[in-house]
């Protein structure tokens, strides 16, 4: 029996059946047999979450251009599924033909969170796939990988064939015509990983041997042969104007978790908050024009009909031509009905009347992210927000009709002390009071705070920062709950430590926590990230018996000599910039917006963007 | 102006639930360049209205719709139109004005044709109990409800069932049942009864809305 046979029997039984469907609309069809190179793109989670995420959408139009390659979608089952999936035999397979994946040329993942890892596992394990690479054969498909997690890709090392470091548009084009004639010449395995090594961007780990010092920590990590990279470099999109941009993107039938049109708008961030990954390894900022995103945006909306398009980028507010373009896309989707929405945007007097025009903030609130509680640490972390800028915009914000504003914290950033801990609570009263003083009363008032926990991040300045210990992060957290409790206008929500400790682990991880991997997976660990399913004992024994320490990568302060698991990776920012950081924010010194002024970070000498390396800073 | 559309859900789109109708649609409109109207308020909203729910998994080849536009729209115009961009498996079979015709609400009775399987060796026998089924006065079934558990008798929202082949270990039944507010009951459970009826396990292949129409006394009105 066909796989598409079987799903008629037993989709129904299954909750959210659309989700294993496929056939929406704009979703591509091909015949195989006319085909050089079949690709499943992954995502390590369920469909609403996979089909949520940009990049996946951008790859998966992008190589289907290509007469000669299909690419289609695979997505983690959900448990109830799997289970009927392994009882009756059905392996992982695509969502356009049915195709079990084992059969593919790639299997290529997403990895957008660590804690989706294990989901690769179990995927791998439905599709008959072997876990580790050293286990599989000629005619396994090649797993690759890529997305923010692979700018650590150690921890996933010995799982994962290869990986793509960076903006994936072009290099992704160059793995495919290797492939091509790798297939033509009938060449084996290794070669070909051995030539794709030699691709800029492209990691393929079981080339490099690694090497520890008595105290664990990495003493080597060097390349087997003499023609394979020392250093692995990002991608960069230098031209982001003229770069691929689909616009006939699936319209899922289900309601997902971001279902609308995006449309990106630019790449990078200038603001250089010390605690973001993302703030850091997307430098420099390259920026859409207005004129092509007019265009983009009439095409998207015309071959999907989504009804909203939102804007997407590190910061929205930081478009330079952001009124404009606003101006020009309501005024063209007036008569439609089609809605904009600008996700992170910063509260501020211009981006707040441009709320107000957008009118799509109001559904669901107002969100502010001022991360730290007091002054000092927020000029520690570089996050440039003073309480009078905050103050002022809830103010204008209450004024103007607003009655819902969400606070987003931090707990357990470098320096952290209980007073800044209360700082945190300090400020939501404030906003109360602001609240008061506009209306008279709290009626109708709600303040929504809540804390997540610091993860210190490959290529960061706090990289060599430790996290503090779960009890700490429970203390804090108390903490704050005991001063909430008496506030009925305030709600406090803060995100599981557990969670946020593995996440520690993995994100600073090197290659020995392959094992833990798979004994978490024995053990049945998947779907981390989704409350209900997350086991920490599960997890616990699994570092348990594989002897590797958790405390090691999450707690240890590292000395700024040590060389790091992600040390092989070369993101275009300097270990120099990262450490004069470091300094920085000891002294709680900030370092502003590099459109103001350059601070050097290395990122000019890829030679993209507006960058104006002038070293006058140093 | 408001007009009337009659369309199908086939076997693509089986899964579908009613809200992810509701969005394809809005969303075929726009990319069909058709000027729907909306309602007025902070959250519009098309002003489009379906008939009854159809479950899950069921297909139809007899769903309404009727739609307001902003402007005038031939019939033909809109059906072509629509149809040129509707995902695989919806379609519009036809559409016209709906002035002066029964309201979408007041649709009160659908046909179904349940394909089963069955092993069975005397094909009179199924023709038998469905009989015996549709004769009788009283089919009490529990319903589980928000309070508890109800017993219900489904025989008046029964109004008519036959046999419609019988071949190869397949058997095509075709029933006419009541939808809507004033009751109603789902062939699923019809099958239930069925088996108990004959004592015999009836696995349903498929089930499928042939039409839905007003049914008084003595007439049936479609909608379109
Ligand atoms: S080189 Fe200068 S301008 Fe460019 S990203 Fe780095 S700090 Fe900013």
């Amino acid at each position: 029996m066909t796989i598409e046979k079987q799903l008629e029997k037993l989709l129904p039984q299954v909750s959210k059946p659309t989700r294993y469907m496929g056939n929406e609309y704009n979703s591509i069809k091909k015949d195989k047999d006319n085909i050089k190179v079949h690709v499943a793109l992954a995502f390590p989670d369920v469909y609403e979450v996979g089909m949520s995420h940009l990049g996946i959408k951008i790859l998966y139009h992008l190589l289907n251009q290509y007469p000669d390659i299909y690419a289609e979608r695979v997505f983690a089952p959900w448990v109830d599924f799997e289970d009927l999936m392994r009882k009756e035999g059905i392996p992982l397979f695509s969502l356009e033909s049915k195709t079990a994946v084992a059969e593919f040329d790639f299997l290529g993942f997403t990895l957008q969170y660590e804690m989706s890892y294990t989901n690769i596992l179990n995927m791998l394990e439905l599709s008959g796939i072997p876990i580790f690479s050293n286990e599989r054969r000629e005619g396994h498909p090649f797993i690759i990988a890529g997305g923010p997690c692979t700018y650590n890709p150690e921890p996933l090392s010995d799982i994962v064939d290869f990986f793509v470091i960076g903006e994936a548009e072009e290099v992704i084009v160059e793995i495919m015509d290797l492939y091509k004639s790798f297939k033509e010449r009938g060449e084996s395995r290794q070669r070909f990983l051995e030539e794709v090594a030699g691709i800029s961007g492209v990691y393929v780990p079981s080339l490099y041997n690694v090497t520890y010092n008595d105290d664990g920590t990495i003493k080597s990590i060097l390349p087997k042969q003499a023609d394979i990279p020392r250093r692995i470099q990002k991608r960069l999109i230098k031209d982001l104007d003229n770069v691929y941009y689909p616009t006939n993107f699936v319209v899922p039938y289900m309601d997902i978790v971001h279902d609308r049109a995006v449309l990106e708008i630019f790449r990078g961030c200038t603001r250089g908050c010390r605690f973001c990954q993302a703030g850091m390894i997307y430098r420099p900022v390259r920026e859409k024009s207005v004129v092509r995103l007019e265009k983009l945006a009439k095409d998207i909306i015309a071959s999907t009909g989504y009804g909203e398009l939102s804007l997407a980028s590190l910061s929205t507010s930081d478009y330079s031509e952001l009124k404009q373009l606003t101006e020009i896309l309501t005024d063209e989707f007036r008569q439609s009905r089609v809605s904009l929405s600008l996700p992170s945007l910063r509260i501020d007097a211009f981006s707040l009347e441009l709320a107000k025009k957008v009118q799509e903030i109001k559904k669901s609130g107002l969100t502010f992210a001022p991360e730290a509680g007091t002054q000092r640490l927020r000029d520690v972390i570089n996050k440039g927000v003073t309480v009078q800028d905050l103050l002022t915009s809830v103010k204008d914000a209450f004024s103007s009709g607003w009655k819902t504003v969400k606070l987003y914290f931090m707990i357990g950033l470098p320096t952290e002390t209980y007073e800044d801990v209360e700082g945190i609570a300090n400020l939501a009263f404030a906003v109360v009071d602001v609240y008061k003083k506009v209306h008279g009363n709290t009626k109708g008032l709600k303040v929504n705070v809540s804390t997540s926990t610091f993860v210190p991040k490959p290529f960061t300045p706090f990289q060599w920062e430790s996290q503090i210990t779960l009890s700490e992060i429970e203390e804090r957290q108390k903490f704050l709950r005991s001063l909430f409790r008496k506030n009925k206008n305030i709600s406090y929500s803060w995100h599981d430590g557990k969670l946020s400790f593995l996440e520690a682990v993995f994100s600073r991880g090197d290659r020995r926590l392959g094992q833990v991997l798979k004994i978490a997976h024995d053990k049945g660990c998947k779907f981390d990230g989704w409350n209900d399913m997350f086991s920490f004992e599960k997890w616990m024994s699994a570092f348990n018996e594989s002897g590797v320490c958790p405390e090691f990568y999450a707690y240890r302060k590292r000395s700024k000599d040590e060389l790091c698991p992600w040390d092989i990776i070369d993101p275009g920012i300097d270990k120099k910039f990262l450490l004069r950081e470091l300094e920085k924010s000891q002294k709680a010194e900030i370092t502003p917006d590099c459109r103001i002024r350059c601070h050097a970070c290395g990122a000019s000498k890829l030679k993209a963007g507006g960058c104006c390396e002038t070293k006058n800073e140093i | 102006m408001k007009l009337r559309m009659k369309f199908k859900k086939g076997r693509p789109v089986m899964f579908i639930s009613h809200l992810d109708m509701i969005r394809t649609f809005e969303r075929s409109f726009r990319r069909a360049d058709l000027p729907l109207a909306f309602t007025q308020g902070f959250n519009p909203r098309p002003r489009i209205s379906f008939t009854p729910a159809l479950s899950v998994g069921i297909t139809s080849s007899s769903e309404y719709m009727d739609v307001e536009f902003e402007e005038t729209i031939s019939p033909d115009d809109a059906v072509a139109r629509l149809n040129a961009v509707l995902p695989e498996g919806i379609q519009i079979i036809k559409a016209g004005t709906a002035d002066e015709k029964i309201p979408l609400s007041t649709v009160n009775c659908a046909t179904y044709i349940v394909k089963t399987a069955l092993e069975m060796e005397n094909p009179s026998e199924l023709e038998k109990g469905i009989n015996n089924l549709l004769n009788r006065k009283e089919i009490i079934i529990e319903k589980s409800t928000k309070s508890g558990v109800k017993s219900v008798n489904i025989a008046p929202f029964i109004y008519n069932m036959k046999l419609l082949s019988n071949t190869n270990g397949t058997a095509d039944i075709c029933m006419e049942v009541s939808i809507g507010q004033q009751g109603s009951v789902s062939p699923k459970l019809i099958i239930l009864e069925l088996e108990k009826v004959l004592a015999k396990k009836l696995e349903i292949v498929s089930i499928h809305r042939e039409e839905i129409f007003y049914r008084n006394e003595n007439n049936k009105i479609l909608p379109l």
